[in-house]
């Protein structure tokens, strides 16, 4: 069923270029040349009277230097009249006599300078001459780490290629590419090792992608949301990374990068819950710090999910739970606020809420300051007029705190956006309201997936492999084997060598 | 089907929101900490709510504020209370509920009763015996900072752990619905600026029929129940005073029935830290053992004597009866009129195992 469904789809996409082409092909080069003259930036000269040659470019995004080194000084030379021999003179790799207009026309709008006969109808020499403006590769700022590498990616699919591709120089690195968008064109491409990835993994991120109707990919995170298993969920189905030593570090898992032109954020994938709050800078440290700092990074969530609801739901419905020595400080904090614990809690986490996003859109400066009014003056003025109990102040304070420790910034936003049904719940029917919540959030998670692989695993379903590297990572000699998760055709990663308790010296 | 999904899901909360719980915001009740219970006459007793205000303020004390009322029930007590009050009242915080010796002595089913059914009460909540009026107890200052009602709960709590047998409202009942136990309980007494705990009250059913000293409750304790860091004196021969500290002791209860004769015995072994000795040589192997005989003799002949009061009220507080039960020859009827005579012996084993730091 699904091989014809596949046949048919293939069909029908064949039959739409084959229409595309046929409506485009009365497109005749001077038709072409006239329309793209419109532009300010297109340039289209002969360059002599003598010379046979037109010479047609966007200078924009031509690197003039190649031009004036490479071309023009061969073209004054020649005197041939045939656009291959001014090929066989032109002294750059990649050029291409090319008679079909629409490619013409692709190159010509990525860089290329149309080399044209006078009097030839539908030939034309494409030297490839771009320019392309880009940073050079810097520091990561969202996956920032104190130890390990320092690159980031930046917004050019090759310079990002190049990073991943430098750290795993085998051949087995595939690079796919696809082009999206009915305007922007952009080159995505879809990077996984062959033999090691599972194929349909592969099959049915290049299907997505391919089915993708949209008019802009600006960047990764379109495709990220596009593509996802399920559009209504909160939650990301695919990580973002900057850092191209992750990418290498998951590609060699078995699991699939894609890499999106203009984008310095690539996303990997099939990928679970747990990988959300695992930094890559765990692998730089003795696993047991690292197991820590997951479980640390894990607590954080739950407190910053949980604590103002159970604030509220405790403080309304059940002031039998609250221990002892807490029930003074908590009633004497409380008695001269004049809202109940729902409002005031709501009231505290917008305001958090508004410091994060006045502090995200400003100026870096700016926002520290931001910071410092937020904090220290709207906080201690609100609670010396009345309006908030401290207690109340010093829990949204910490769990706006521990919503910060999550290494992906998407899942970090689900995080803060996810605390607010928690709330309402917990006003409604207290402890019971917040279980009713937790429960529904959970089932959600436990019916998702990501790329068709569960998103709860490692713990549900229970894979007890892998969860050598989730929740907790135990040291490298025990990563013997790839998830089970990406299916990997090779699941060993490595022959283990019988662990050595102390290792040996040079033996003399 | 999923249209359906979603009218379910919109739908719930509609049905369900009559059963919403009506919210009690933490500040706008009034805590209940300590209930005490005093004797009025045949009919009606009188209940008094211990509980404390907490102004507004990052150092604020408690003020602590007391609500007295008299009735035939406690609900009808709690009535009037609220009349009173400013606040809702709640009781999900009880901690410490006092009967006063006099009403105890007339029974205190009533207030047990309601007690047990109340479910916003914990059964962790304890329970005491007070030999003044409750009421004076709860409305008045001690020498802490803290609450008034939490001071109470304090002391009581505190000695449960080192020097009385444990007991809380679900052990009591245990002891109270048991056919082969009775009930018992702290006893309580103001002395100055302070509470004291200055033993047990001691029940037939639920009528108090007699109370026993703190001493006394020492022993109660070593019989009743396995502990840790207690603290036992006793007087040699010489008339040297020793204590035993750091005492950790395990009773064992063992009952018999020959030819349809009940026997019951308990094994109690004590083990503890001989200190404190004025003029005696604690490394001598000799001195210790004449340590241990002597803690082994006051014991037996402290338990001898308590256990012997026992039968004569025919109470059985140390559940010596619940051991019996668990025979499979076991005969209640028989067993209640044997009790009263039966032969209940006492063994202590007694065992010095350090002297301290010597030189």
């Amino acid at each position: 069923m699904g091989f014809f469904k596949s046949k048919l789809k293939r069909f029908n996409r064949d039959n739409k270029q084959k229409r595309n082409g046929n409506s485009e092909h009365e497109l005749r080069i001077d038709e072409l040349l006239h329309r793209c003259k419109e532009s300010a930036d297109f340039v289209s000269y002969r360059y002599s009277e003598s010379s046979p040659f037109y010479i047609h470019y966007y200078q924009t995004i031509v690197d003039i230097n190649i031009l004036h080194q490479y071309v023009l000084p061969y073209i004054k030379e020649n005197e041939s009249k045939t656009l291959f021999d001014l090929q066989q003179a032109i002294p750059i790799d990649n050029t291409e006599i090319i008679d079909n207009v629409h490619e013409i026309r692709d190159k010509l709008l990525t860089g290329c300078v149309v080399i044209e006969v006078k009097g030839s109808l539908q030939e034309a020499l494409v030297i490839s001459a771009v320019s392309l403006e880009k940073r050079p590769v810097s520091m990561p700022e969202v996956e920032y780490s104190v130890v390990g590498p320092k690159e980031a990616f930046v917004e050019s699919i090759d310079a990002n290629i190049n990073l991943v591709r430098k750290r795993l120089p085998i051949p087995d690195l595939i690079v796919e590419e696809v082009k999206i968008g009915s305007l922007t064109k952009t080159r995505v491409a879809v990077i996984y090792i062959e033999g090691i990835t599972d194929k349909e993994n592969v099959n049915t991120i290049l299907q997505r992608l391919n089915e993708i109707q949209f008019d802009q990919i600006v960047d990764s995170s379109f495709i990220n949301q596009i593509i996802s298993d399920n559009h209504n969920s909160p939650f990301p189905h695919l990580i973002d990374t900057e850092r191209p030593d992750r990418v290498a570090s998951v590609l060699s898992e078995g699991k699939i990068t894609i890499i999106v032109d203009g984008s310095p954020h690539a996303l990997t994938g099939p990928t679970t819950l747990v990988e959300f709050f695992s930094a890559f800078e765990d692998y730089f440290l003795s696993w047991h710090i690292a197991s820590i700092f997951r479980l640390v990074r894990l607590f954080a969530v739950f407190f910053s999910v949980l604590s103002t609801s159970l604030y509220v739901a405790v403080l309304t419905y059940h002031y039998e739970m609250i221990p002892e020595n807490l029930l003074n400080p908590l009633i004497a904090s409380r008695s001269g606020i004049p809202f109940p614990p729902i409002l005031e809690a709501i009231i505290l986490e917008l305001t958090i809420e508004l410091l994060r996003e006045a502090g995200a859109r400003l100026p870096t400066k700016i926002g520290q300051t931001i910071g410092i009014v937020g904090g220290i003056v709207i906080g201690t003025a609100a609670v010396q007029a009345g309006l908030t109990s401290n207690v109340l102040l010093i829990i949204v304070a910490l769990a706006a705190l521990a919503s910060f420790t999550t290494p992906v910034y998407q899942m970090g936003n689900t995080i803060r956006l996810i605390r607010f049904p928690f709330l309402i719940t917990a006003q409604l029917w207290g402890l019971l309201g917040v279980t009713f919540c937790f429960s529904y959030i959970l089932s959600h998670l436990l019916k998702m997936t990501s790329l068709g692989r569960p998103y709860l695993a490692p713990v549900y379903p229970l894979r007890l492999d892998d969860l050598r590297d989730s929740l907790f990572r135990l040291p490298f000699f025990m990563q013997t084997k790839r998830p089970l998760q990406v299916r990997s055709p090779v699941r060993t990663r490595f022959q283990p060598k019988k662990h050595e308790k102390s290792k040996r010296d040079i033996e003399d | 089907m999923n249209v359906k999904n979603y009218l379910c899901c919109s739908l719930i909360p509609i049905l369900l929101a009559g059963c919403t719980p009506s919210p009690k915001v933490l500040e706008d009740i009034q805590l209940v900490q300590t209930i005490g219970y005093d004797y009025v006459n045949g009919e009606e007793f009188e209940g008094t709510a211990g509980s404390s205000n907490i102004p507004p303020g990052e150092q604020s004390l408690p003020v602590n504020e007391v609500f007295t009322a008299t009735g035939k029930t406690s609900k009808r007590i709690r009535q009037k209370i609220q009349a009173e009050s400013a606040r809702p009242i709640v009781v999900g915080r009880v901690g410490l509920v006092i009967f006063n010796q006099e009403l105890a002595e007339n029974g205190i089913e009533i207030q047990i009763d309601s007690l047990q059914r109340n479910p916003s009460i914990g059964r962790k909540l304890l329970l005491v015996v007070s030999k003044e009026k409750a009421k004076d107890i709860i409305d008045s200052n001690y020498s802490q900072s803290d609450s008034v009602s939490q001071y109470l709960i304090d002391v009581v709590e505190q000695n449960l752990e080192q020097t009385i047998p444990k007991v809380n409202l679900h052990r009591f009942l245990v002891h109270y619905y048991s056919k082969d136990a009775d009930p018992f309980l702290p006893l309580i007494e103001k002395q100055g600026k302070h509470l004291k705990v200055s033993g047990l009250g001691i029940f037939k059913d639920n009528k108090l029929v007699d109370t026993i000293s703190f001493g006394d409750a020492y022993i109660f304790k070593i019989l009743y129940e396995k502990f840790r860091r207690g603290q036992f004196e006793v007087e040699l021969s010489g008339g040297e005073d020793v204590s035993l500290e750091n005492l950790s002791s395990k009773p064992k209860i063992m009952v018999d029935k020959r030819n349809g004769k009940y026997t019951a015995a308990f094994k109690v072994k004590v083990s503890g830290r001989a200190m404190e000795g004025v003029d005696l040589d604690l490394t001598d192997k000799k001195t210790i053992e004449r340590i241990e005989k002597a803690v082994e003799r006051e014991i037996t002949e402290r338990a001898e004597k308590m256990v012997k009061r026992f039968q004569e009220l025919n109470t059985d507080p140390l559940r010596i009866g619940e051991k019996a039960r668990q025979r499979s020859d076991f005969n209640r009827k028989e067993w209640k009129e044997q009790y009263s005579q039966m032969e209940i012996k006492i063994e202590a084993d007694v065992n010095a195992v350090q002297s301290g730091i010597i030189e």
